[in-house]
């Protein structure tokens, strides 16, 4: 009996403190807000590279839409011409081992109106910046912090 | 053992990543590998960010979103996204989510200057109820305001219009709407007695000439200018002519870029309509059958002062007067005006008034936010009228939304002081019994006058007349104009302001109260998009920690007023869904109150054009597009054949204005300078706006990692030669300042925009560029809408 007080009284000076902590953390924790501002405004900056000269960035998920690796200042799109599609229309390869990622099927159709074509990129997926970006060398700011 | 943290881990799996050379791009949350058709479970949402309304596939494991897909069963953007859309399965995801109620305390008591403490809902409710109550105690239930958003769901600006007209009977609920489509909506009602567009989506198949009017259609709605571009590609009539203040990505495609000097749109419009009528090029038949033409009042001013009051004056004129009146907008003085030489805008009227020729005019914040945004829609409506290209397929003017549901939430709730659900106002006694009646009210419980639309809602904030602020799904506090004003009114003692939002924003800071709230799909929910199409979706994972949706919020404090019995419905007529996950809301009431909600209220819209299907039916399709009768949606209105409404044998009837004969009218709008002009103090134009890599204040988009990296701040963009002019380097840091404030950023010279000489552009979407210190709070006297677009500021060069 006095095992099973002594081991009560145990569990109990064990335990209010992680009960009184829980229950002051549950509701008088202050919120320490971190959020985005910096108090400092940036520069974008992209790495500059020309088409052909860097590494293939890949997707931020299965699905997604890849990421542009390179420079795209200056690349034509409009009615004549798309400056994008002359690397990536076949997927060229550009110099030892370096492939421009190739244009999926999903490119040449619009499932909505069954419209097909065998070579040409349809008008809805024409506008390659729409869904494409570059990325800058900058992590956004809550990346910085530990976690 | 030691515990490896999340950043460590990241690093670590780069690394092992790029050394077997796979191609994944590793987020900071867990992004999602595998096969998406095998792995995951899918179902349809519309997007969480603009006004187009693409439709979305969602992909769910282990109650996490991991992936999003074009839907190609919706006739919107037919299986295509913007990189936004792409990006929504991390915008729940950020690191800093608020999930805990928090209030401002001291010494364990609620306190102004006090530090946000976590709290729980009760005492956060409780807190809000005994406020609000004393508010109304010392100054009226008006001083009780709410400030909602076109990011609501229907029945979220639907429960708030409940409460606050029929329950606590204050008018002072408004939404960030007023700041994003107010003069679209003012357009539509003063040319056609009834708000939003007359055709689909669908007409961009059918249009020969896309002319954007002060609308970067590329950025702003991609998913629709990659329509656009389709049409152009496999038309070869096809035209797209970027009527702009700024040179951005929209000319690309076009035949023509056209520049015109800020607020000159205004003579423009009224140099096209001259022209079409000199030269003959107008559509009489039409003219003659289905047009009236009103003389408004002019010298309208600005709302600058506090308490400004405008009270139109308008009559009905003959032809004659509108021809005489606009004679004055020859080809040489619109050139005065507008800097756009007489041969453009001989072709811009060729374009308007060739009869072979279809015409699709797009606009959107270019001339919403405008001193005369008004105006300027009635006279883009004007060139559709005199042409008669308008209700026909490819012949539309076509006024885009920003918001996803600043038209199914905002516009045809009426979440506005002013009105009423279905287009009613609250000053019309008719249409206050509807409500009362709809609602199970007493009559006069309705207030009958607006207090105070969205600016003068801050102002009366600042006074002190309103002594409650709540803001849901919006940041206002980055957002209004004149910010620095505002922000310092919040402060004041006195002002207790309350934030519903899922991260913390420039809005959350200066709270008494931040709530957490739930997001897109984890609520039930419903947009309304720019061509009328309503959509639903359905929860489909749970929000994180104590977050819940801004309906459950509303609800909540409604019971804790003491006016729960509003949402009082029967669960033997509305039982919880069983199908898919229930919302808070639900749960907590123990009905399907999202369901309850809607039959409620598409009651409002029966037999008045804008009839909208019963609930299940937009779980079931893409969507719908009202007036849906027997189940049929709408494409195109107003046009016997295609619009239910239109009488038989009438061909074309603009029933808005029944008392009118059903006349869409032609008004008579003249050029008015804006309020403040660059002079030698401040000698450069002021232009705010978006970029297509971020929403509005970049809560969400700017904590998705590929997003911020791709745009991470903005910056100054201007013209080479101004940049020369004033010593500047792109890349240099430089300080905006206008009459009412500063900020500090840096120069970009070349970016995707170029403005024109004399003119800066800055986006708003940063957090650290409060670019809106500086903007003016002038307004539309007749929207009550900002004008974003157009203030006075100089660059100063910091070294």
């Amino acid at each position: 009996m006095r095992f099973l007080k002594k081991l009560v009284t145990a569990l109990l000076l064990l335990f209010i403190p992680i009960i009184l902590d829980a229950y002051l953390h549950e509701y008088s924790k202050v919120y320490q807000e971190r959020g985005l501002a910096t108090g400092q405004p940036g520069i974008n900056r992209f790495s500059g590279n020309p088409p052909g000269e860097t590494t293939v960035l890949g997707r931020p998920y299965d699905g997604a839409p890849p990421l542009v690796s390179h420079d795209i200042n200056g690349l034509a799109i409009n009615g004549s011409e798309n400056e994008c599609l002359d690397c990536h229309m076949e997927g060229l390869e550009l110099d030892e081992g370096n492939t421009a990622t190739k244009i999926p099927a999903s490119h040449y159709i619009n499932e909505y109106t069954k419209e097909q074509k065998k070579d040409q990129v349809l008008g809805i997926w024409y506008n390659c910046f729409q869904c494409h970006v570059p990325q800058s060398e900058e992590e956004p700011p809550y990346s910085r912090e530990n976690h | 053992m030691k515990k490896i943290t999340r950043r460590e881990f990241i690093g670590k799996s780069s690394i092992t990543i790029t050394a077997l050379g796979a191609t994944i791009y590793l987020n900071p949350f867990e992004a999602f590998s595998g096969d998406p058709d095998k792995d995951l479970f899918w179902d349809k949402a519309p997007c969480r960010f603009c006004g187009t309304g693409c439709s979305v596939m969602v992909g769910i494991k282990d109650g996490k979103i991991m992936a999003v897909k074009g839907d190609s069963e919706s006739s919107v953007n037919q299986g295509t996204l913007c990189v936004k859309g792409y990006s929504l399965p991390f915008i729940q995801y950020g690191m800093d989510r608020l999930t805990r109620p928090l209030v401002r305390m001291k010494n364990g008591q609620y306190d102004k200057k006090g530090e946000l403490t976590e709290t729980s809902w009760d005492k956060a409710m409780q807190l809000i109820t005994d406020k609000a109550k004393q508010a109304i105690k010392m100054k009226g239930p008006a001083s009780v305001a709410m400030f909602g958003s076109g990011q609501w769901t229907i029945w979220e600006g639907y429960a708030a219009a409940k409460l606050f007209k029929g329950g606590i009977g204050s008018n002072s609920l408004e939404v960030n709407a007023r700041l994003c489509m107010a003069s679209a909506v003012a357009g539509f009602m003063t040319t056609f007695g009834m708000d939003e567009p007359m055709g689909s989506y669908d007409d961009i198949a059918h249009a020969d000439i896309f002319i954007l009017w002060g609308a970067n259609m590329a950025e702003m709605h991609p998913v629709l200018f990659s329509k656009v571009t389709e049409r152009l590609l496999a038309n070869r009539k096809s035209q797209l002519i970027n009527l702009t203040t700024i040179s951005n990505l929209s000319s690309r495609m076009a035949a023509s870029e056209i520049i015109f000097k800020p607020q000159s749109d205004l003579a423009l419009a009224n140099g096209i309509a001259n022209i079409l009528i000199k030269e003959n090029m107008y559509n009489k038949d039409f003219v003659k059958k289905h047009v009236l033409f009103k003389s408004g009042k002019e010298n309208i001013g600005y709302g600058l002062e506090d308490k400004f009051v405008f009270q139109e004056e308008d009559k009905v004129v003959n032809f004659e007067t509108y021809m005489n009146y606009i004679s004055a907008y020859t080809p040489e003085y619109v050139e005065k005006i507008s800097g756009v030489s007489p041969s453009d805008l001989l072709n811009l009227a060729k374009l308007y008034g060739d009869s072979k020729l279809k015409v699709m005019s797009f606009w959107t914040m270019g001339m919403n936010q405008h001193t005369r945004g008004t105006w300027i829609n009635n006279l883009v409506y004007n060139l559709h009228l005199l042409s008669g290209k308008i209700s026909e397929p490819g012949n539309q003017p076509y006024s885009l939304t920003g918001q996803p549901s600043a038209c199914g939430t905002c516009r045809e709730v009426g979440t506005f002081t002013h009105r009423l659900p279905a287009d009613m106002v609250v000053a019309h006694k008719e249409h206050r019994k509807i409500a009362e009646k709809i609602w199970k009210l007493p009559e006069g419980t309705i207030p009958a006058k607006p207090t105070y639309h969205a600016t003068e809602m801050l102002r009366a904030l600042d006074r002190g007349d309103i002594a409650v602020f709540w803001s849901m799904t919006a940041n206002p506090f980055q957002a209004f104009p004149n910010l620095n004003r505002y922000r310092n009114g919040a402060l004041k003692d006195g002002r207790f302001i309350i934030v519903s939002d899922v991260y913390p924003t420039r809005s959350t800071e200066i709270a008494d109260v931040v709530l957490p709230s739930a997001m897109w799909v984890e609520k039930e929910g419903a947009f309304g998009n720019a061509e009328r199409r309503t959509h639903f979706w359905k929860k489909m994972v749970d929000a994180p920690g104590e977050s819940r949706s801004d309906l459950w919020q509303i609800i909540e404090f409604a019971k804790s007023m003491g006016h729960g019995k509003l949402f009082d419905f029967s669960p033997l007529d509305y039982p919880i869904p069983r199908q898919h996950k229930a919302s808070d809301a639900s749960l907590t009431a123990g009905i399907y109150m999202e369901k309850a909600l809607w039959e409620e209220y598409r009651q409002f819209g029966l037999g008045q054009g804008h009839d909208l299907a019963p609930f299940e039916a937009y779980h079931e399709t893409r969507g719908l597009r009202w007036p849906v009768i027997n189940g049929k949606e709408t494409l195109i209105r107003y046009r016997e054949g295609y619009d239910p409404y239109v009488e038989k044998g009438a061909g074309i009837q603009f029933y808005g204005n029944r008392e009118l004969e059903n006349r869409a009218i032609i008004w008579l709008r003249p050029y008015e300078p804006p309020p403040e002009t660059p002079d030698s103090d401040y000698p450069f134009w002021l232009c705010t706006g978006r970029v297509l890599e971020h929403w509005h204040s970049g809560t969400m988009t700017r904590r998705v990692r590929s997003l911020y990296k791709a745009y991470p701040h903005a910056t100054a963009n201007m013209h080479p030669e101004d940049a020369k002019m004033l010593e500047l380097k792109d890349g240099d840091k430089i300080k905006i300042s206008s009459r009412r404030g500063e900020v500090i950023l840096h120069v970009e010279v070349g970016g995707r925009v170029t403005p024109q000489p004399g003119m800066v552009y800055v986006p708003w979407f940063d957090e650290d560029v409060m670019i809106n210190n500086v903007t003016l709070d002038a307004y539309c006297p007749i929207s009550k809408q900002n004008d974003f677009k157009k203030c006075a500021v100089r660059v100063d060069k910091i070294s």
